[in-house]
């Protein structure tokens, strides 16, 4: 099994999250706490493989150390080449990843592996009964590392210890899937350790509940919808169009549930991190599609992207909305059909913003009919782009040739 | 109560922006799903947890659920013939046909090759489609618990030995504590191989039916599903390119447990990296050790055998010429040949084991191995070939003979 089930991570944490929390409420210092959320979240991604430590110990390690140097070098003339060579050195992995799938993953496995036989013989022992694995997390791990950085670069992160930019990289929660939370929501009490509070238990217990009812009760159903994209040219049209729109709940339903449950298991942490959808299929244009469906991977992009380049000045706009979505896009992977996915989803938004300047969108409010059918279209529209995320390129014109009632022989 | 308890539900939900909230339709919503899916588990349930004979032949049990998990066997039927034998090995127990019917199977043949008179013997079978030596383990603790009077065991000379492959499924992990509760030395280890779900799991479903059939649950419920959104599952064009697609990752996923141990996967060098072929190419077979782990479950399914009336034959699955021939390949098969034999013989009731650790080149030469699509001969699995007839030649009759004997040798020590 090359990627590891989603669920067996979160039933792993929720277990030693059973055995962790009376120790980490029984603290009450917060450099502890701290500490034992970093040990927490390596044990996490250590019971799946010790393999995974030897690529994430170093990788915060060194993300702690390029946020010394961005702090140290602040307000000096280097400040911003160090910078933009940070942001390269910790972008190499996920790019290599992206670009060469089966070198890189062969490479990250053997090499990991070699490391822990060579020098930690016990751990190599219980790494080599693993399975081979994708790098598990690292899209997340990048994009987190990168907003501490650049918000280390802009001032607004001071400089921090290594035992919370630990406890924030490997903050077991969200280290795999999940929201992709900012530094601040887990360091904006300062140093005050967190308490037990009844309420705050109860409410992250009820997410991991709802999240795991929408894992399995809801999604679970629709898992098989998938196979459309392997069998389309089997199939009649119709078959194709309703599998697909399964599809597209299935995606979602999956996603926000593990979502709900990594929200609920920082929650019983006593960590507040801000929810991932809110019923984005329900949204009447495609700008508040986005604004709802995998809300904080927006929300960095808005804070790295978007406005950076120029995204609330007139004249840079569309620049910045074409940035903003290529990067949404490439992040899940570096290749034609995401950035096919990236580009028509900015066009979209792009036709969206103009759409709204104009008079005639801003004479009366939308009537209930118009905005249900405009929460149609805007469903439509997704339900149509999302083979992009799916299918290889060589498999794209077949399927959409599919949707339209062409037949392939043979 | 529900009311107030909802209320307080809502009042959180609502507090934390995620935008849910629990209300009656939601509970009732949950409570409707699971009740119709417990209705339609057990109803099914019923029909599939015990052993029937099957169509393949007469008092032959299949012990495994369709899904064909190894964490869960069906439970064994009411005795019926002279004895009970329990056949326990990998896919190399099966022989494919000619054409492209259902394959048969070595433990009939074996049966077929016994004096009509001995043949009155129930056959409990767990031929498991991979097998490593995890498995092994949990079907030998299985086939124990289901009274069997004698139990053959094939151990695959590279998967039940090598570090990197003692099981191939994931969660046999679970069913391997759960069946070692009281064999700390066993349990030790798995601790530290295993994920905190394991443990979960090897505590709760050894009391919830539902738990331990999940696999085969998910089959049905998709397969249930299937026939309201019916798919076509013929393989088209599209899945052709997805799979010339997808071959291009094959070897990454299996470079590790597979392909660089033995070369068995040598068909996909093409697709893969240059350095990764040179690195292959350096595993020396003959230098490959026996690893802890995996001889710490052999010992346990001896121990186990010790343990129990049973008497055993454990041999080591027969490799094709072409496979032997490869470097260090035939030396690494007889140091875990006599690895096995010294291991039994040191024990003071190798009376009621057998072991052979490498089938005399006369029985051997006789095996027909499968044809692969490149023209070379597999490295373990048996077919029927046209011209050349039957694939296991006299190998039945070895087989038959050597159970027989060690049967009649074990009934006249009891006797005496």
């Amino acid at each position: 099994m090359l990627d590891f089930p989603t669920i067996c991570f979160f039933v792993n944490l929720l277990v030693i999250q059973a055995l962790v929390l009376p120790l980490y409420y029984a603290i009450r210092v917060s450099k502890w706490q701290q500490a034992l959320l970093a040990i927490t979240g390596m044990v996490s991604l250590g019971v799946i493989t010790p393999r995974l430590l030897v690529f994430y110990v170093p990788f915060w390690l060194f993300v702690a150390l390029l946020h010394r140097v961005t702090c140290w070098c602040r307000g000096t003339r280097i400040a911003r080449v160090v910078f933009v060579l940070s942001l390269v050195a910790l972008l190499v992995p996920l790019v290599a990843w992206k670009l060469l799938p089966v070198h890189f993953v062969n490479l990250f496995n053997l090499l990991t592996h070699h490391f822990l036989w060579t020098y930690c013989r016990p751990l190599g022992v219980i790494d080599s009964i693993k399975d081979y694995l994708l790098p598990l997390g690292l899209s997340f791990a990048t994009f987190r590392a990168l907003d501490l950085l650049i918000q280390t670069y802009v001032d607004a992160i001071p400089r921090q210890t290594i035992s919370r930019i630990l406890a924030y990289g490997f903050f077991a929660p969200v280290q795999i899937v999940g929201p992709l939370v900012e530094f601040r929501e887990l360091g904006d009490s300062g140093n005050a350790a967190r308490r037990f509070r009844l309420d705050e238990f109860v409410s992250g217990a009820g997410l991991v509940f709802i999240g795991l009812t929408k894992v399995y009760v809801l999604a679970f159903p629709l898992r098989s919808s998938r196979e459309i994209f392997t069998y389309a040219d089997v199939n009649p049209t119709l078959t194709v169009w309703l599998h697909l729109i399964l599809f597209t709940w299935y995606f979602y339903l999956n996603f926000a549930g593990f979502t709900d449950i990594a929200v609920g298991a920082a929650r019983l942490f006593g960590y507040r991190v801000q929810g991932n959808f809110n019923r984005p299929y329900f949204r009447s244009n495609i700008q508040l599609f986005w604004a709802n469906w995998h809300m904080s991977l927006t929300r960095w992009a808005q804070r790295n992207v978007f406005v950076p380049v120029g995204g609330y000045r007139k004249r840079t706009q569309t620049r910045a909305i074409f940035a903003t979505m290529m990067t949404i896009a490439l992040w899940h992977d570096i290749s034609i059909p995401l950035a096919l996915f990236g580009l028509i989803h900015a066009t979209a938004l792009y036709a969206n913003r103009l759409w709204q300047d104009h008079p005639a969108a801003k004479r009366k409010a939308p009537s209930r009919f118009n905005t249900i059918a405009a929460a149609c279209a805007t469903q439509l529209f997704v339900t149509l782009t999302f083979p992009l995320l799916a299918l290889p390129m060589e498999a794209i014109p077949m399927f959409y040739g599919r949707l339209i009632g062409l037949e392939y022989a043979g | 109560m529900l009311d107030k308890l909802n209320h307080r539900l809502k009042s959180l939900f609502t507090q934390s922006g995620v935008g849910v909230a629990c209300t009656w339709v939601s509970v009732l919503r949950i409570a409707v799903w699971v009740g119709v899916f417990m209705v339609i588990g057990q109803h099914w349930l019923s029909q599939k947890l015990t052993a029937t004979t099957t169509t393949r032949a007469d008092r032959f049990f299949d012990m495994q659920l369709p899904f064909g998990d190894p964490m869960v066997f069906r439970s064994g039927p009411a005795a019926s013939g002279d004895m009970r034998l329990a056949w326990i090995s990998g896919s190399d127990a099966q022989v494919l046909p000619l054409d492209k019917g259902d394959f048969d199977l070595l433990p009939l043949r074996v049966r077929r090759a016994m004096p009509p008179e001995q043949r009155r013997i129930d056959i409990l079978g767990y031929v498991l489609e991979s097998q490593r030596i995890t498995e092994s383990l949990h079907c030998v603790r299985n086939a124990l618990a289901n009274d069997a009077d004698f139990v053959v065991l094939s151990i695959h000379p590279y998967w039940s030995f090598d570090v990197r492959t003692p099981l191939v499924r994931n969660y046999m992990v679970a069913s391997a504590i759960a069946s070692n509760w009281s064999y700390p030395r066993t349990l030790l280890p798995l601790l530290f191989v295993s994920e905190p779900r394991d443990w979960v799991r090897a505590i709760f479903t050894p009391s919830f039916l539902a738990l331990q059939i999940q696999p085969e649950f998910n089959e049905l419920l998709t397969g249930q599903l299937d026939q309201v959104f019916a798919i076509n599952r013929t393989k088209g064009r599209l899945a052709r390119k997805l799979h010339e697609h997808r071959l291009v990752y094959y070897p990454s996923r299996h470079a590790y447990t597979y392909w660089i141990l033995s070369g068995v996967y040598e068909r996909y060098t093409k697709y893969l990296p240059a350095w990764m072929i040179s690195y292959a190419s350096h595993r020396d077979a003959a230098k490959m050790t026996n690893a802890p782990y995996n001889e710490l479950m052999l010992n346990s399914i001896i121990t186990a055998l010790t343990h129990s009336n049973a008497a055993a034959f454990l041999y080591i699955t027969p490799l094709s010429d072409t496979e032997l021939a490869k470097p260090g390949i035939s030396e690494l098969v007889a140091r875990r040949a006599k690895y096995l034999e010294d291991r039994v013989k040191s024990l003071d009731i190798n009376h009621r084991i057998d072991v052979l650790g490498e089938f005399p080149d006369t029985w051997r030469d006789e095996l027909k191995f499968l044809i692969n699509r490149d023209g070379q001969e597999d490295y373990a699995h048996l077919a029927d070939r046209e011209h050349v007839g039957d694939a296991t030649g006299q190998l039945p009759n070895f087989m038959a003979h050597r159970i027989l004997k060690k049967l009649a040798d074990v009934r006249k020590r009891h006797a005496n």
